[in-house]
């Protein structure tokens, strides 16, 4: 017998992992930023549709407006409707003003990165944080019917939140590489000043958990001093007399 | 790639030349200074530290945040100017083959890179400092070091990497290792020297709480820097 039995071999690497388009579906470049965040920075290297980068822009804010329904329903009522709103405009304000530095230590990296590149890499680090906070919406909601701390379930959102920004900024640097970065470790220190500015967004914006005051203007704080009061420890109180008197 | 003549090229092409390190972009604009170039390094300096400035002031109202907008680019500017000649002389002085204009001009470009750094984070720093409590507050001391610190810190992450990227345009004329970590060295020694001197002068920029929002001290030139670490290091330490 001739025909003996051909062993079945997965095809190449690279047949598997074909190109995107210049203007991919949004389900493709979906798939592909979850599957494999390299080939979308080589796509948006090499000139990537803005439209797809705005609708995958306008898809991430609406995930956001989705999850803060989520974090308003712990409150009710009118936080239903604000949450949303504040999550969503947050995001985006955040973004907005950390686009320069953005552009400024993508090129400290060596990147050759162009203002349109540079929004592009935004929506899509921010586009993959928001399609796992959709893994994440069962879970927090789980959560929400259950808890009644908003400490608590503050901890709950940070970490999720945390989880998803890890997964979203952690393709960043190796991704700037694609755009001929030499040093991306640079890029460590704007995620630093992201992540503070994201966090720092929030707390302004805040109350995010709990019910909404409408016409008291919040009174400023840094956003660590916010988690740790939020958290029970008074900073003013180092031994945290306060603490053992309950 | 050569970032071609500063005329051409612009602030945008001279920015990302700085801002990668391309030494090979950059040394035939440091080889050949021009009034261009000089201009394009100021512009950048002044640029970025207006803002950067103006977000620190912010703090204590918009006027203070005009004025710093005005001094942090002052500052940068008069640190150059004052040192200038003493960092030509100390390039010379290490075997350094740069003319006087190309070690002015090299030091420029740093402080030029400084201001972009600088620049580009002030959006965020805004934010922050718009979110510490006020001057009026009951926290505004705790805000008051907050900010000194934080802008201390930013300035000097900075100039740590603006220094990075001179070591290597340095390096680019053929300059020994140990020579140009000498020269870089003192010349970082010399502008902090002078620019903490000036700093201290062009005080205040964003304002104690307790002071009024002021251009200038009434007394900008009583005093030095370096007296007023002393005299809080004997207060601090032996308590006179």
């Amino acid at each position: 017998m001739t025909d003996a039995i051909q062993p079945v071999l997965p095809p190449p690497a690279e047949a598997s992992e074909p190109r995107l388009d210049v203007a991919p579906r949004l389900t493709d470049l979906i798939d592909a930023l979850l599957r494999d965040p390299s080939a979308v920075f080589e796509w948006l290297r090499d000139g990537g549709s803005p439209r797809a980068v705005g609708l995958l822009a306008a898809v991430t804010l609406a995930i956001y407006a989705g999850y803060g329904v989520l974090v308003g329903l712990f409150s009710g009522g009118a936080q239903v409707y604000w949450v949303p709103l504040k999550l969503a405009g947050g995001a985006l304000f955040c973004a907005a003003i950390c686009l320069p530095s953005l552009l400024v230590f993508a090129s400290l990296s060596g990147g050759r990165v162009r203002l349109g590149q540079a929004v592009g890499l935004l929506v899509l680090t921010n586009a993959l944080s928001a399609l796992l906070l959709v893994g994440f919406a069962p879970v927090a909601w789980v959560f929400t019917t259950s808890v009644s701390s908003p400490g608590f379930m503050a901890s709950i959102h940070v970490l999720f939140w945390g989880i998803a920004l890890y997964f979203g900024l952690r393709p960043l640097p190796r991704g700037l590489t694609r755009f001929q970065a030499t040093a991306p470790r640079y890029l460590g220190l704007w995620i630093g000043v992201f992540l503070v500015t994201l966090f720092q967004t929030t707390t302004a914006l805040r109350p995010l958990l709990g019910k909404a005051q409408p016409g008291v203007a919040n009174e400023p704080t840094f956003f660590v001093a916010h988690w740790l009061d939020t958290l029970g420890v008074d900073l003013a109180d180092p031994g945290h007399e306060s603490e053992r008197r309950r | 790639m050569s970032v071609g003549t500063p005329a051409r090229t612009g602030l945008q092409g001279l920015s990302g030349a700085l801002c990668r390190g391309d030494v090979a972009a950059l040394e035939p604009w440091v080889a050949r200074p021009s009034v261009p170039a000089y201009g394009l390094c100021l512009l950048a300096l002044a640029l970025g530290g207006a803002v950067f400035g103006g977000a620190l002031g912010a703090w204590r109202s918009p006027l203070q945040a005009a004025f710093a907008a005005t001094k942090l680019p002052l500052l940068f500017v008069l640190t150059a100017a004052c040192t200038g000649a003493l960092n030509g002389m100390l390039a010379k002085l290490y075997g350094v083959p740069l003319t006087l204009a190309q070690s002015v001009l090299s030091v420029l470009s740093s402080f030029a890179l400084v201001g972009l750094v600088l620049g580009s984070l002030a959006p965020p720093l805004l934010l922050l400092v718009g979110s510490l409590p006020g001057p009026e507050s009951t926290g505004a001391r705790s805000a008051h070091r907050t900010i000194l610190l934080g802008g201390v810190g930013l300035i000097g992450c900075a100039g740590v990497l603006a220094n990075v990227r001179l070591y290597a345009l340095l390096r680019r004329f053929e300059v020994a290792r140990g020579q140009a970590r000498r020269t870089l060295a003192s010349w970082l020694a010399v502008n902090l020297f002078v620019g903490a001197q000036l700093s201290w002068n062009l005080r205040p920029f964003f304002g104690s709480p307790h002071m009024r929002e002021q251009f200038l001290r009434d007394d900008p030139f009583d005093g030095t820097f370096y007296e007023a670490v002393y005299a809080s290091f004997r207060s601090l330490v032996l308590g006179t």
